[in-house]
This record gives structure tokens, sequence and C-alpha cells, in this order.
């Protein structure tokens, strides 16, 4: 990785954080300051962590930490909502 | 070490990293499950906290993944600065650290304890658990920066320094969820 790229990243970083403050004092809901998170969260992944280039093993334990976490908090909501 | 003691070494760190990623995803989970059920409660606990600590948090712990992320790139390249990078990366994690206990004073001096509600139960608890794997964190970076210091970090080999900084960025992603939950989702 670059050093280029990473100071760019760094700076996505910083302007999604001033987004998810702003969005929060717009009274925005929490779709939107999760979605910011989600984001920034995609960036050190990809780009820090260097996932992007990562062997394929690692994509795959990666991947499937992910889909477990998603699949755990959204099931968890979803049952608390339809109740 | 062969590469493909370098291969299981980098699989250890990744499993250890989906553990940990599900070990948080328990309490995302009770955190968004209270929070559709106790909507006010969570909002006002939002506002409690000490809004502009979560957001230097922030700032700290994603400059200090920038920064263990700019020592692989010298190292890589065989330039100098690493030692620098890694030594910021030290402070930045004790400054998150300290501004974490000042925000926890700050709370229990007014009166606001672990059991005072559902929010601040969460708080205190996923927080907290958060700042344990920052010490974590931290005691891997210092022993990272011994190494470099002694010449065992080099272009040619410096898997530690990629192994511990995969860790330490994984830290910075929980915080980059933790920071909306308990700071920024006020309605």
């Amino acid at each position: 990785m670059t050093i280029r790229s990473l100071i760019l990243t760094f700076l996505l970083l910083i302007a999604l954080a001033a987004a998810s403050w702003i969005a929060a004092a717009a009274g925005t809901g929490t779709g939107l300051a999760l979605a910011i998170a989600a984001a920034k969260a995609a960036a050190i992944a990809l780009v820090f962590m260097e996932l992007r280039h990562a062997h394929a093993v690692d994509k795959v334990i990666a991947v499937t930490a992910i889909l477990f976490v998603v699949l755990l908090c959204a099931g968890t909501v979803v049952d608390v909502e339809l109740r | 070490m062969t590469d493909n003691d370098d291969r299981r070494y980098r699989i250890a760190v990744w499993v250890v990293i989906a553990s940990e990623a599900l070990l948080f995803s328990g309490l995302f989970a009770l955190y968004f499950s209270y929070r559709a059920e106790h909507e006010a409660v969570f909002a006002a606990g939002v506002r409690t906290d000490i809004a502009w600590m979560g957001g230097t948090n922030t700032f700290l712990l994603l400059t200090s993944s920038l920064f263990i992320a700019l020592a692989i790139a010298l190292v890589r390249d065989a330039r100098r600065g690493a030692t620098a990078c890694i030594v910021a990366v030290l402070l930045l994690g004790g400054g998150f650290l300290a501004l974490k206990v000042a925000e926890w004073s700050e709370h229990i001096r007014a009166g606001i304890v672990p059991a005072g509600s559902l929010f601040f139960t969460l708080y205190y608890g996923m927080t907290g658990l958060h700042a344990l794997h920052v010490i974590a964190g931290l005691a891997l970076v210092a022993w990272v920066l011994i190494r470099l210091r002694r010449g065992r970090v080099t272009r040619e080999r410096h898997l530690a320094l990629e192994l511990v900084a995969l860790y330490w960025h994984f830290v910075d992603v929980v915080w980059v969820f933790l920071w909306p939950m308990f700071y920024l989702m006020r309605q």
C-alpha cells in the first residue's frame, strides 16, 4: 500500500466522521449513522487491513465473520420488532 | 520462519479477529434489541454522553490506524520513520484511554453508574470491553516497538508488525460502530 493511498484513506475517514457528526446534529436516524459507520469500517478493512489484496483464505474468514455479525444483529432486532 | 509459517500466523490472527467480532456482535444485538424496546431511554442516554470526548477519541483512533499503516509502508520500503510512527500509535492509544477514564470519572461524579439504566449498563460494558482491547493492543504495539528498536523488524521480516497492525485496526473498526451508538444516535 502506498503512503499516498493511506493518507487519502485517512482523509476519507475523517470526512466520513464529519458526515456522522453533521448527520447526528441534523437529527437523522440510526440507519444513516450505521451506514456511515459501515463505510468507515469498509475503508479500514480494505485499505489499512489490506483485505483488498489479502489471501483468499483471509478473505473467506473475514467475509464469514461479517456475514454472521450482520445475521445475528439483524435476526435479533427483527425478532424484537415483530413481537 | 517459512512462508507456510507466515500463512499459519496470518490465518490465526484473522480467526482471532473473527471470534472477537462475534463476541462484540452479541453485545451489538443486545444493544439494538433493547434500543428497539426502550427508544426514549437510549436517546436520552446518548444525549447525556459527552459528545466531544467521543468525537476526539474517534479522531485519536483513526489517526493511530493511519500511523501503524504508515509504519508498515515505511518498513517495506526500508525507509526511516517507522519507530516514530509506532511511538505515535502508543501516544494516541494512551490518549484514547486517558480520555475514556476522564469521561467515566465525569459520569460517576454525576451519579451515572453502570447499573443506572439499561443504556448505561451497556455503555460501561461495551466501552469497557473495548478499552480492554485497546490496552491489549497497546501492549502488542509496545512489543513491536521493542522488536523494531532491536532491529528485529526489517524489510525482509516484518510479519509481527503486520499482525499487530491487523489487530489494532480491528479495535478501531469496533470503535467506529460504538461511537454513533453511544454518542451520536440522539433521536
